[in-house]
C-alpha cells in the first residue's frame, strides 16, 4: 500500500550510498548493469543491422558474395588465404570467400534457425506445461515423465542420428526431411523445450493455488477458460524470460550442430562451419577463426544481457508478483 | 559506551525508500526513549514504519532502504557509525531481536539447540559442553516438552509457537539487555499467542532487559507494555504511558483507533465507529498526515505539520488541537 | 474434519471458528463444492453439492465466496470491470447490461464505479476485499461463505468490512457463513456460532449464550486468552497449555484432554458428543463449564 518495495531499483540511485554496516547478505544493484545492457543493445543492434541487409552490403558495399571465390585477389603465390585488409574486411578463407560476408550470411542463419527453434521449443513448453501442471494427477505424471525421459535423451547422438539418416538423395519420410535449416531448427526445438516445460508447470501448480483461481471456478469458468484468463496472463513474464534464455542456447546449438557438421548443409553459410573450417587454418590463417568467433560471441553475450534486462524489467522478483511462489 | 545510559535512544531518525520516482520517506524524524527494563509498544498499521524502525536499528534494511538522518544510540554508542562486525557482536550478546515468523530467522539446516549453543558460545564466555546444558535448560524453561530431544531437532519440525519459544530460550540463554520484537505472535494462534507473551514476560522480567514491542495489535500493547508509541505514516503521533493513553489518548488517530477496535467483550450496538479511508501513500510534508480522516481537522491541520511535542505531564501528542481534545479512551465495561 | 453438522437459516448469520488445524476452512471449501467430502453432504436449498460441473453451477448460484487474502484473491491481470464480468455473464446478463450492472455492485460495496477499468493492484487492501465482495455478489447468491474476511486488512479498516457485510445481510437478506479465528470478529457478525477443535464441533450456540456463558472448556480458554485493549484488565489467566496436537496425535477420547484443567480418565477413554446444553445450544464435553459464576472478569459482556 503505502510502502515500495524495496527491490524496485530501475533508475539512477538517487545520490545516497547503500548501507556500511548492513549486516544483509545480498549485493547491492550494480550502477554498472545500465552501461552494461547499453553496450549489449549497441552491439546487437549492430549485428543485427548487418545481418538484416547483408545481401545489400554484399552486392552494393564490397561487392563479394557469400559464395564467391575470388582466387586470384584472394590468396596469395603460395595458396594461403590473405588476412584483413582494404578488400577484405575480416580476411579470405581457403577458397578465396569473403570472410566478412560470410559472417554476415552466418549471423542470419543463426538467427533464422534460433527463431524458429525458439518458437518450437517454447510452445511445446507452454502446452506441456500448463496442462501438467494444471491438471495434475495422471496428466501431470504421464507428461513429467515424457519430460524426464526427453531430458534423459543423447541430443546430440539422435539429432547426428536423424542427420545422416535423411542424407541420402531421396531423404528420410518420403524425401520429407531433408537436412538444411527447417531440420536443424526442428531438431533445436525438439530437444530443449524440457527445461522450459518444468518451470512453467512449476509456476502454473503455484498459480493454481491462488484464491483468484478457485474465485473464478466458483464464477462459473470452466477449466479452458480459467487457463486462458487466469494462468496464462500471469505466466507472461516468465515466458518472456523463458525465452531470453532459450533463444542464445539455440544460436550456439545450431553453431554448435554446424560446427560438427550435422547442422547446415555446406552451402548455407553458418558462424558453425566457419569455425570447423577455420580448425585446419589456424596456424595460418588467424582470422579464419577469430572473426567469426567474435560474431558470435558478441551475439550471444548481447542477446544474454538484453535478456536479463528484460526479465529485470518484465518480471523483477521472479514472481510475477506472487511473493512465495 | 556507558553502562548507565539507557538501552535505546532514538533521536531525530529518518528512513527513505529509494525508488524509481525518488526517496520516499517511511520514517519521518522519529526519537524515542527506552529505559532500563522497560516496556516501550509501537503501534501502527501497515504503513506505519514501525518495523522499518526496528530493522534500521540492528542494520538489518534492505539495500533500498537508507538513513537519512537522525541518531540511533545503544547505551549511549552509536549504532550507525558502527561497522557491520560491531553490530553482529552486539546482536546476540546484548540485543536479541525475535521476528514474526522465527522461520526466517533461525537456520534451517542446523538443529535448534546447536543455533543456541553457537549464540552462546559466541557471546558468553563458556565452553561447549556449558553451553550445551545453559541451551538445554533454556529450552526447558520455556516451556518446550522433552527439550532435550526437541534441541536435537530442526526449525522446520516444530510448529510455530514452538519456534518462538526457541527464539525466546536464545534470549533467556544470552541475557541480552534489549529485546527488539516484531510481531512476535501475529502468525500465532490466540491460545499459542497468549502463553508466548506471557513466556516473554517472564524471561523478561528475570533478566531485567528492556523490550521494544512492535504490533498492530492494540490490545496486546495495552496488556503487555508500559509506554505506548503510536506512529501514523511514518511518525510518531502520540506518546505516553500505557495507561494515559489508553484512558485519555490525545490524538485523534489515537482515539479512533481505539473506537474502531473490534472487541470481543463488548456488546455490538448498531454499526462499528470506524476511521474512512485508508493511511496515506505519500503524505505531504506541510500537513497533518491524519488530516484527511479526522473528523475535527480545521484550516491550520491541512497546511502546518504538527510537530510532537508535550501536552501533559509524560505526554506528548502530534496534533494541533491536543489540548483540547478530549479522547475517550478505552470503553471498560 | 469429522463428523460436523451444522444448519444455517436463511437470513442468518452463522460463525465457525477455531484455531489453525480445525478443519474450518475444509468445511469453507466443502460448502462451495471445492471439496468433495469423504462421508456425508452439503444441502443448499434443498440442492445437494455434488461434484459435476453441471451440479456444481447450479450451486454456484446460490452460494458464493469470499476469499480471506485481498492480494492473492483478484486476478492481477484483469481489470475489476472484467473480474465483476465473468460472474455476470455467468448469470445472464447481457452484454449491454454489464457496465451498468457493474456499476450498482460497485456502489452496493462503497466503491467509486468510475474505478471500473483499474487493476486490482491500483486498490488498496479494504477496497480489494470489497471488490472480492461485488464478485460474490454479482451472482446474487443466498448463502455467502466469508473465509476471514477481514483477518488480513488494517485494523481502522476492519470495520468498515464488517459494517458493509452487516448491511447487505439486512438489504438482501442474506445468510452468511463466517469462518474465522477471531472472536472480536463472530461478536459482531454472527446470530450463532459454531467452536471447532481439531476437525470436531465441540460447542454451538448463539453468539450471545457463548460469550455470556461458555460451556465447553476449550471456547472459554478461547474466550480467556483474547487479549483486550484495556491496561487496566490483567492479561490472560493461563488456564490451557500447550498446543493444539496434530491429528495423528490424538488417538482415542476426547481431543481437547491434553490442554484441558478438568480432563480425567473419562475423558481419556470416551470422546465425547454433542450433547444439548439448553434450548438451542449444545457442547461435546464430559465436564463442562457450569455457570456464569464461573467467567473471568475480562468478559464484561453479561447482559
Amino acid at each position: 500500500m503505502s510502502r515500495a518495495p524495496g527491490a524496485a531499483v530501475g533508475g539512477p540511485e538517487a545520490g545516497t550510498a547503500p548501507d556500511p554496516r548492513s549486516l544483509r547478505d545480498d549485493p547491492p544493484p550494480e550502477r554498472s548493469r545500465d552501461r552494461r545492457t547499453v553496450m549489449a543493445a549497441v552491439i546487437l543492434a549492430v549485428i543485427l543491422l548487418g545481418a538484416l541487409l547483408a545481401p545489400l552490403i554484399s552486392t552494393h558495399v564490397v561487392h563479394h558474395g557469400p559464395n564467391d571465390q575470388y582466387v586470384a585477389t584472394a590468396t596469395d603465390e603460395f595458396g594461403l588465404p590473405k588476412g584483413p585488409s582494404a578488400e577484405f574486411w575480416f580476411g579470405a578463407d581457403q577458397l578465396g570467400r569473403d570472410v566478412f560476408v560470410r559472417a554476415l550470411y552466418g549471423v542470419r542463419t543463426s538467427l533464422i534457425v534460433a527463431t524458429i527453434a525458439t518458437i518450437i521449443a517454447m510452445s511445446i513448453a507452454i502446452v506441456a506445461g500448463v496442462v501438467a501442471g494444471f491438471l495434475g494427477g495422471g496428466v501431470d505424471s504421464l507428461i513429467s515423465r515424457v519430460t524426464d525421459v526427453a531430458l534423459a535423451l543423447p541430443s546430440t547422438l539422435l539429432i547426428l542420428g536423424l542427420v545422416t539418416a535423411c542424407s541420402g538423395p531421396e531423404g528420410c519420410a518420403g524425401g520429407l526431411i531433408r537436412p538444411g535449416m527447417a531440420l536443424v531448427a526442428i531438431a533445436l526445438g525438439l530437444f530443449n523445450w524440457m527445461i522450459a516445460a518444468r518451470v512453467l508447470r512449476a509456476r502454473t501448480l503455484s498459480l493454481r493455488e491462488q484464491d483468484f483461481v478457485q474465485a473464478s471456478r466458483i464464477q462459473g469458468l470452466s477449466r479452458i477458460q480459467v487457463v486462458r484468463k487466469d494462468i496464462l496472463p500471469n505466466l507472461i513474464g516468465q515466458i518472456v524470460a523463458l525465452v531470453t534464455i532459450a533463444f542464445p542456447l539455440a544460436v550456439l546449438g545450431e553453431a554448435s550442430l554446424s560446427f560438427l557438421g550435422i547442422g547446415v548443409p555446406a552451402t548455407t553459410p553458418s558462424l558453425g562451419s566457419m569455425l570447423e573450417n577455420a580448425n585446419r587454418y589456424i596456424t595460418v590463417a588467424w582470422w579464419l577463426m577469430f572473426f567469426p568467433g567474435l560474431v558470435l560471441f558478441g551475439l550471444t553475450i548481447s542477446v544474454n544481457i538484453l535478456g536479463e534486462a528484460v526479465r529485470r524489467h518484465v518480471d523483477p522478483t521472479g514472481t510475477d508478483g506472487f511473493l512465495g511462489a | 559506551m556507558s553502562p548507565g545510559a539507557s538501552p535505546l535512544e532514538i533521536d531525530g531518525l529518518s528512513v527513505s525508500f529509494r525508488t524509481p520516482e525518488g526517496l520516499v520517506p517511511a520514517v519521518r524524524d522519529v526519537s524515542l526513549r527506552v529505559a532500563e527494563g522497560q516496556r516501550v509498544g509501537v503501534v501502527g498499521e501497515s504503513g506505519s514504519g514501525k518495523s522499518t524502525l526496528l530493522l534500521a536499528v540492528m542494520g538489518l534494511l534492505d539495500h533500498g532502504v537508507v538513513i537519512e538522518g537522525g541518531s540511533i544510540l545503544y547505551r549511549g554508542r552509536d549504532l550507525r557509525s558502527s561497522s557491520a562486525e560491531e553490530l553482529r557482536r552486539l546482536q546476540g550478546s546484548e540485543i536479541v531481536m525475535v521476528f514474526q515468523d522465527p522461520l526466517t530467522s533461525l537456520h534451517p539446516l542446523h538443529t535448534v539447540g546447536w543455533q543456541i549453543e553457537e549464540a552462546i558460545t559466541c557471546h558468553r564466555d563458556v565452553g561447549k559442553a556449558e553451553a550445551r546444558r545453559i541451551a538445554v535448560s533454556a529450552l526447558r524453561d520455556v516451556g518446550l516438552p522433552e527439550a532435550a530431544r526437541r534441541a536435537r531437532q530442526y526449525p522446520h519440525e516444530l510448529s510455530g509457537g514452538m519456534r518462538q519459544r526457541v527464539m525466546i530460550a536464545m534470549a533467556l540463554a544470552l541475557r541480552p539487555s534489549l529485546i527488539l520484537a516484531d510481531e512476535p505472535t501475529t502468525a500465532l494462534d490466540v491460545t499459542v499467542q497468549a502463553q508466548v507473551l506471557d513466556l516473554l514476560e517472564d524471561v523478561r522480567s528475570e533478566i531485567g532487559a528492556a523490550v521494544v514491542l512492535v504490533t498492530h495489535d492494540l490490545a496486546v500493547i495495552a496488556q503487555r507494555t508500559d509506554r505506548t508509541v503510536v506512529m501514523y505514516a511514518g511518525s510518531i503521533v502520540e506518546e505516553s504511558s500505557t495507561a494515559r493513553i489508553f484512558r485519555r489518548p490525545r490524538h485523534p488517530y489515537t482515539a479512533a483507533l481505539m473506537e474502531s477496535l473490534v472487541r470481543h467483550d463488548v456488546r455490538p450496538v448498531g454499526e462499528l465507529p470506524f476511521i474512512p479511508g485508508a493511511p496515506p501513500a505519500f503524505p505531504p510534508p506541510e500537513a497533518c498526515s491524519f488530516a484527511p480522516r479526522c473528523r475535527y481537522a480545521e484550516e491550520l491541520c491541512w497546511t502546518v505539520a504538527p510537530p510532537l511535542r508535550i501536552v501533559d505531564s509524560d505526554h506528548r501528542s502530534a496534533c494541533h488541537l491536543a489540548e483540547s481534545f478530549d479522547g475517550e479512551g478505552v470503553r471498560t465495561k | 474434519m469429522s463428523d460436523v453438522s451444522i444448519t444455517i437459516k436463511r437470513g442468518e448469520a452463522f460463525a465457525l471458528v477455531g484455531e489453525t488445524g480445525c478443519g474450518k476452512t475444509t468445511l469453507a471449501r466443502c460448502v462451495v463444492g471445492s471439496i468433495r467430502p469423504s462421508e456425508g453432504s452439503v444441502t443448499i436449498l434443498g440442492r445437494r453439492v455434488g461434484t459435476r460441473r453441471k451440479e456444481l453451477q447450479k450451486v454456484w448460484r446460490d452460494v458464493q465466496m469470499v476469499f480471506q487474502d485481498p492480494h492473492s484473491s483478484l486476478n492481477p491481470k484483469r481489470s475489476i470491470l472484467s473480474i465483476l464480468e465473468t460472474s455476470l455473464r455467468t448469470r445472464g446478463v447481457p452484454r449491454g447490461r454489464i457496465r451498468d450492472e457493474a456499476t450498482t455492485l460497485l456502489q452496493r460495496v462503497g466503491l467509486d464505479p468510475a474505478h471500473l477499468d483499474r487493476f486490482p493492484h491500483e486498490f488498496s487492501g479494504g477496497q480489494r476485499q470489497r471488490i472480492g465482495i461485488a464478485r460474490a455478489l454479482a451472482m446474487e447468491p443466498q448463502l455467502l461463505v466469508c473465509d476471514e474476511p477481514v483477518s488480513a486488512l488494517d485494523v481502522s479498516i476492519q470495520s468498515q468490512i464488517l459494517n458493509l457485510l452487516k448491511s447487505l445481510q439486512r438489504e438482501l437478506g442474506l445468510s452468511y457463513l463466517i469462518i474465522t479465528h477471531d472472536l472480536a470478529v463472530v461478536r459482531h457478525t454472527a446470530d450463532r456460532v459454531a467452536v471447532m477443535y481439531l476437525g470436531r464441533i465441540v460447542e454451538e450456540a448463539s453468539t450471545d449464550e457463548i460469550f455470556a456463558s461458555p460451556r465447553h472448556p476449550y471456547t472459554k480458554a478461547l474466550l480467556d486468552a483474547v487479549p483486550v485493549p484495556d491496561p487496566a484488565v490483567p492479561p490472560w489467566k493461563r488456564t490451557v497449555l500447550g498446543e493444539t496436537p496434530s491429528a495423528s496425535e490424538w488417538q482415542h477420547g476426547c481431543a481437547f484432554r491434553s490442554r484441558c484443567p478438568r480432563a480425567d480418565e473419562l475423558c481419556e477413554r470416551q470422546l465425547p458428543l454433542l450433547a444439548p446444553m439448553g434450548a438451542d445450544r449444545s457442547a461435546a464435553c464430559h465436564h463442562p463449564e457450569d455457570l456464569p459464576e464461573d467467567l473471568p472478569p475480562s468478559d464484561g459482556s453479561f447482559p
